[in-house]
């Protein structure tokens, strides 16, 4: 009998044993890809991106390298967006979920080895999860009060695996103000982040004005008091007519020059019309012609043209204004208003800055650096730090950091295990053990004596010491609440949990069946 | 082959041709045209078995783009499995058509064909000709579907605790397990909220399904209202409003465009002030238009103009834009509005009102959404899922589209059997007991039946981990012995076989339509006897 073709050609199943062969590889590929960048010692990759090579980006920030990476194993792919999502939803901790998750397979693959069915290890990994969630929980401290010596705390644990680590009082500082700025509300957007080439990365500086990359247009003020801006998103070139199907017809050049004379008319009064609200300052999303600059530049109206609608809805917001579009009705209209608008040189970059804005929420964060690597390394990890910083200021909870949160978990889980009967028994020590890797993984990068250092811990953790953790610099067991190493207790969970759940989504499988891949140019993207 | 006999001859001896490029076509005839396809079946059938029951696994799908799906839905894998062989898309067919019809037990209908099918062919090895077996069949199937009639129990519909355990039998298998009782009471309050269970009907288009990365699963909800992924189109209108006026509108906040083709010319300066005139005087229009019938929210299907865009926002109407049709059409029937295709025909009695409408803001990055809630009509709902990541969250809502086709078939038929292929085994037993009556070959099909549909708590014995015969026969002695028809596979090791116990409860509808589709396609499957495919297309795998 012949053979009987199921799937189109190229198409193809793995089966079994061999698909679960593959996602395994896969998983535990990408985990020990970003492993060697956990931790404060923990390395940065160089990524280069396009076919020519010219992006490149040095970073240690698990969702970028992951993101910048194409991966084609579908199981890597499940780990590479439960990553993005951690970065979505809480900004930090993007490296350890994977490792987390790969470790968790890892230990998986030994219990499928050894014949226990896939499902039995996920219902082991679902109780242990619940346990690891409940000492998490439990170990938890509320800020209360020192919120702020809190905040500070996060964001030198945070930058601490950064590249800012050198300049991580710094940072904290700045990432805190700036959070602080935001009065509770989550609200990133109002934070600019301005990166400027040149100085050394302590030249940073936060910004309590609101900074904006345009310069006013020739000969019109430099510097304005006491400002009433116009925000505005209307055509400043030629004004368009709308209505559908029109268009000109004229039978002389004399027509030309009066239609001409009608639209720079029309131009004029539109001015006229801005001018008539009495503002002294007048920022537009779209380009400003010529023509109308020189109108402004006569009325000594400050006129900016070409802010983005990114900057127009911060200034907005910054200023308390209103974007508008027509302009019939100055009385209603709502200006937005600063103290002080004045040209400021960053570098060799000039800026408008607008200071004393009546909406103290907004700030901007100038950053220096010495190359655009830096920089753009610089801004990733200032992100990470005040995604963390507004994470924690929603639900103000506190655990040990360095490893001792890790190490609590797994030892409450390894407790729990020996109280389970059942096949289900060994995946929840699985778990713990997987947990335990973790702090194993940042000694290692760190160049210390992991094996000591971890069971040492253990045994602290054992006799109830639970604010135990690893001192990286100094390479002992000390009480890390007391060194002002924590996290956000958020951003742990959700850590915990969505590695957890992509182990599960990828033990579950037993199939994998590939379609046969769309043609199309080749990528020559690495990895 | 017999291909020879194409070439005929008339009375003169001239040869003429019935079929044209013999030598392009491939070709396979009789018996082993049937064993090719009940192979071909089969390994589609392989494929999905493992998926069956509580304690089956996923299969991974990586689309033409590399797109990866997880999933354990029968009819998803088979859908994007990228199958060419044509019996293959048989059974693609056939876990769709369950799908449309019931919307649960895709994987079951498939495995039972394939096991149908593998019984087939011994039949066939023993010259027995595949019209009598699908004939048999055909007999048998009625005698199972008698048999699940007779024991099939009367269900409580209006007990919701008991409709919660039906959909946790649903859910049971997929992903979301994790939050059960969750997802099974969403579902089933999805269900009874849109139920209309006096004509016992459930409109499936009033229950939208919305998700967005991020959060777990825990964090799903069911939101008495409408969800749309769309925000005020002006960044500085009001994220909230209580007691909203909605006015839909199908048409754009621009200058009317006519049908009819037309060309304006503009000759002279007058005329271009008076465009000019003309357009302002339109927007203004529009805008008073809105206003005056008293609408606070503005919700339109087209875009808007920057300038009416800040009109609007000036006369503090807040706005929605590009919200798409079906979404539109939702908006309408909870918000008890009109849909308004021009601004003229607009007036306060075609407007619809909600309780509340908020913009919600997720996670670190910037998205929101628009959830319009106490609506007057409370049966248009959203069930809004979160997850870890995509794939999660798109198998979450397949898992609760099962779950909410199986509360659905309760409201329309409340006979209900007992799962874990406990009906399966209880048909199989009547089927072998009813061949021994039958003279003639069927006999053997009705035999081969009763093994087939074996096969399904086998199945799930297997995919439980349990030893499958040894399972498969104690239970099958059980069931005879103490008559007892709920019976069925441990597949949680829960300590009872008693499924009425365990509460595994499938729909008599659902279970229905598994056996007869299955032997439908099954008995087509056996009467093909001759097939071509044309060999330039290279589909030939023969």
């Amino acid at each position: 009998m012949l053979p009987v073709q199921i799937l189109k050609d190229s198409a193809h199943e793995e089966r079994g044993e061999s698909a679960r062969l593959s996602s395994f590889v896969g998983a535990i590929a990408i985990g020990d890809l970003v492993k060697s960048t956990l931790g404060p010692k923990g390395m940065d990759k160089i990524l280069i991106s396009g076919m020519d090579g010219q992006g490149i980006k040095v970073t240690n920030d698990g969702a970028t390298i992951l993101k910048s990476i194409g991966v084609d194993n579908p199981a890597a792919k499940v780990l590479v967006d439960m990553s993005m999502t951690q970065d979505n939803e809480v900004g930090d901790g993007t490296t350890s979920v994977t490792v987390l998750a790969a470790e968790l397979l890892k230990e998986a693959e030994k219990l499928v080895n050894q014949r226990i069915h896939p499902q039995t290890i996920i219902s082991g990994y679902r109780r242990a999860l619940g346990i690891a969630q409940q000492a998490l929980k439990n170990s938890s401290n509320a800020s209360g009060d020192q919120i702020r010596e809190d905040l500070l705390k996060i964001a030198r644990t945070t930058l601490g695996s950064k590249i800012l680590s050198q300049h991580k009082e710094h940072f904290a500082q700045l990432a805190v103000d700036a959070v602080l700025r935001l009065k509770g509300s989550a609200n990133l957007d109002a934070i600019q982040i301005i990166k400027k080439l040149g100085g050394s990365m302590n030249e940073s500086y936060l910004d309590d004005g609101f900074l904006l990359e345009k310069l006013p247009g020739m000969f019109q003020p430099r510097r304005v008091e006491k400002a009433k801006v116009l925000i505005a998103n209307t055509p400043m070139d030629t004004d368009k007519v709308k209505v559908f199907g029109s268009r000109v017809r004229v039978d002389g050049v004399a027509k030309v020059a009066e239609l001409e004379a009608a639209e720079k008319l029309k131009m004029k009064e539109k001015v006229d019309k801005i001018l008539a609200h009495n503002c002294n300052v007048f920022i537009n999303r779209q380009l400003i012609y010529n023509y109308p600059e020189q109108l402004f530049a006569d009325a000594k109206v400050m006129a900016i043209e070409h802010a983005d609608f990114e900057g127009i809805e911060r200034l907005a917001l910054v200023l308390g204004g209103e974007i508008v579009s027509t302009f019939d009705s100055p009385a209603t209209a709502k200006f937005g208003a600063c103290d002080l608008i004045e040209e400021i040189m960053i570098g060799e970059d000039r800026l408008l800055r607008f200071s004393g804005v009546q909406l103290g929420e907004a700030c901007s964060v100038v950053l220096r650096g010495a190359t655009q690597q830096i920089l753009e390394e610089a801004e990733r990890s200032l992100h990470d730090a005040l995604c963390v910083l507004v994470t924690h200021v929603k639900e103000a909870k506190t655990v040990a950091g360095a490893g001792a949160s890790e190490i609590l978990m797994s030892a409450a889980v390894a407790a729990e295990a020996l109280k389970v009967g059942g096949k289900e028994s060994l995946a929840v020590e699985a778990f713990g053990r997987a947990l335990q890797q973790l702090p194993t993984i940042i000694c290692d990068n760190a160049g210390l004596d992991s094996a000591e250092l971890v069971t040492r811990l253990r045994a602290e953790h054992a006799q109830g010491n639970h604010r135990m953790g690893i001192d990286i610099e100094k390479g002992e067991i000390t009480d890390v609440v007391a060194l002002g190493v924590i996290e956000s207790y958020n951003v742990k969970l959700c850590m915990v949990s969505s590695a957890a759940e992509a182990t599960e989504q990828i033990l579950r499988v037993d199939d994998i069946i590939k379609a046969a891949p769309r043609q199309r140019a080749q990528d020559n993207r690495p990895c | 082959m017999a291909q020879a006999a194409q070439l005929l001859f008339d009375e003169n001896g001239q040869p003429f041709i019935v079929m044209r490029e013999q030598e392009n076509q491939k070709r396979i005839t009789g018996v082993e045209a049937v064993k090719s396809h009940i192979l071909a079946a089969r390994a589609v059938a392989n494929t999905l078995k493992t998926s069956l029951g509580p304690r089956g696994l996923d299969k991974m799908l990586v689309s033409p783009d590399g797109e990866v799906t997880i999933t354990n839905d029968g009819a998803t894998i088979m859908e994007k499995m990228d199958v060419q062989h044509h019996v293959a898309k048989l059974m693609v067919e056939l876990s769709k058509s369950q799908d449309h019809e019931i919307g649960d037990g895709t994987t079951g209908v498939v495995v039972l064909a394939g096991a149908l099918l593998e019984e087939a062919e011994k039949l066939i090895d023993r010259g027995i000709h595949p019209i009598k077996i699908a004939d048999g069949f055909d007999l048998a199937c009625k005698k199972a579907l008698e048999t699940l009639d007779s024991i099939s129990d009367r269900f409580p519909v209006e007990n919701r605790e008991r409709l919660v355990e039906t959909a946790q039998t649903s859910l049971g298998s997929k992903i979301v397990n994790r939050a059960l009782r969750q997802f099974a009471e969403i579902a089933v309050d999805a269900v009874l909220s849109v139920a209309d269970l006096e004509t016992k009907d459930v409109n499936f288009e009033m229950i939208k399904m919305e998700g967005k990365v991020g959060g777990r699963l825990e964090d799903s909800i069911l939101v008495k209202g409408i969800v749309i992924d769309k925000t005020m189109s002006h960044p500085q209108m009001v994220k909230e409003i209580k007691n909203a006026k909605i006015a839909i509108l199908t048409c754009p906040f621009e200058p009317p465009k006519p049908k009819t083709k037309h060309k304006l010319d503009v000759t002279s300066t007058e005329d271009f002030a008076a465009l000019r005139q003309y357009e302002k005087e339109t927007f203004e229009t529009m805008i008073r238009q809105v206003k005056e019938s008293g609408a606070t929210l503005a919700i339109c299907q087209w875009g808007f103009d920057d300038e009416a865009n800040h009109l609007l926002q000036a006369n503090d109407l807040p706005a929605v834009r590009w919200v798409g049709g079906p979404e539109i059409e939702l908006l309408a029937i909870a918000t008890n509005s009109r849909i308004v295709p021009r601004f003229a025909e607009l007036n306060e009695k075609k407007l619809g009102s909600a309780g509340l409408v908020r913009e919600i803001t997720f996670g670190t990055a910037k998205d929101r959404m628009l959830s319009i809630e106490q609506c007057p009509n409370n049966k248009a709902i959203t069930v809004f899922v979160r997850g870890g990541n995509k794939m999660i969250i798109d198998e979450a809502k397949r898992a609760l589209h099962d779950a909410l086709c199986v509360i659905r078939n309760l409201v329309r038929d409340s006979r209900i059997i007992y799962g874990g292929g406990s009906a399966e085994l209880a048909a199989a037993i009547q089927v072998a007991k009813e061949a021994d009556k039958i003279d003639g070959i069927e006999q053997y099909a009705f035999r081969a039946f009763a093994d087939a549909l074996e096969s399904i708590p086998m199945a799930l014995a297997e995919n439980s981990g349990l030893s499958p015969i040894d399972a498969l026969s104690d239970l099958k002695a059980k069931q005879i012995e103490t008559g007892n028809s709920f019976l069925g596979i441990d597949a949680l090791y829960t300590g009872t076989n008693d499924m009425k116990e365990q509460k595994v409860i499938e729909t008599l509808l659902s279970k229905r339509e598994q056996i007869s589709l299955a032997t439908q396609v099954v008995r087509m499957i056996l009467k093909i006897d001759d097939v071509r495919v044309p060999d330039d297309e290279k589909m030939g795998g023969y």
